[in-house]
């Protein structure tokens, strides 16, 4: 845009030295901040999630699934803490909640062949949990 | 009375759990990592069911940051 033009939208065709405009425009600036005081600090919240070791109290069991791709590649694994893992893949599946229950049912067969009673199971489908947590 | 499309892989879960000693628990999927990674590990694999005597590199780091508890 041409200088003369922008001088007469923004300054009413008056002519400001370029210190004149910007001590106008940190004046402007200064009055701005005072008037919406800064509070983004009060209102961020930190969620720190992190894994549960239950004070090693008893074996851990976490299992996931996933579904990937398209079309669906579908796979499942899980972590039995201090003993091992296991992982796999799931032919023609491509639903999310069969996956990951398979997950669960693989983990607690790995759990009992190895002998392994007391166990927490996590998994991170509250679908799944709902499901066999409900009643019968 | 209505069944669940998955009532035979859910019933056989369950008598598993009866066997045992076994808590169900959620968890949000950052503490749920590694299982994460191994589920994403072999949904590219043609493996039916692997398992991992010693944990795969990948899964190295995650699993010391768990046991730091970070």
């Amino acid at each position: 845009m041409h200088p003369s033009l922008t001088s007469m939208m923004c300054l009413g065709n008056e002519n400001w030295s370029n210190a004149q405009l910007s001590f106008n425009i940190q004046g402007m600036i200064a009055t701005l901040k005072a008037c919406y005081p800064c509070n983004s600090n009060s209102t961020e919240e930190n969620n720190l999630v992190k894994w549960n070791n239950n004070n090693n109290s008893c074996v851990i069991l976490n299992v996931d699934g996933s579904c990937l791709g398209s079309p669906t590649r579908a796979g499942y694994g899980g972590v039995l803490r201090n003993y091992a893992g296991f992982s796999g893949y799931i032919q023609n599946a491509s639903d999310i909640l069969f996956v990951e229950l398979y997950a669960i049912y693989q983990g607690l067969l790995l759990a009992k062949n190895m002998g392994i009673s007391d166990l927490v199971c996590y998994s991170d489908s509250l679908h799944c949990i709902n499901i066999l947590n409900g009643p019968p | 009375m209505r069944f669940h499309v998955y009532a035979v892989l859910i019933q056989d879960i369950k008598e598993l759990l009866k066997q045992g000693n076994v808590m169900m628990n959620h968890t949000l999927r950052e503490g749920n990592q590694c299982a994460d990674i191994l589920a994403k590990l072999d949904a590219s694999s043609n493996f039916e069911f692997l398992c991992h005597e010693s944990p795969p590199a990948d899964l190295l780091n995650f699993l010391r940051n768990d046991a730091a508890g970070s």
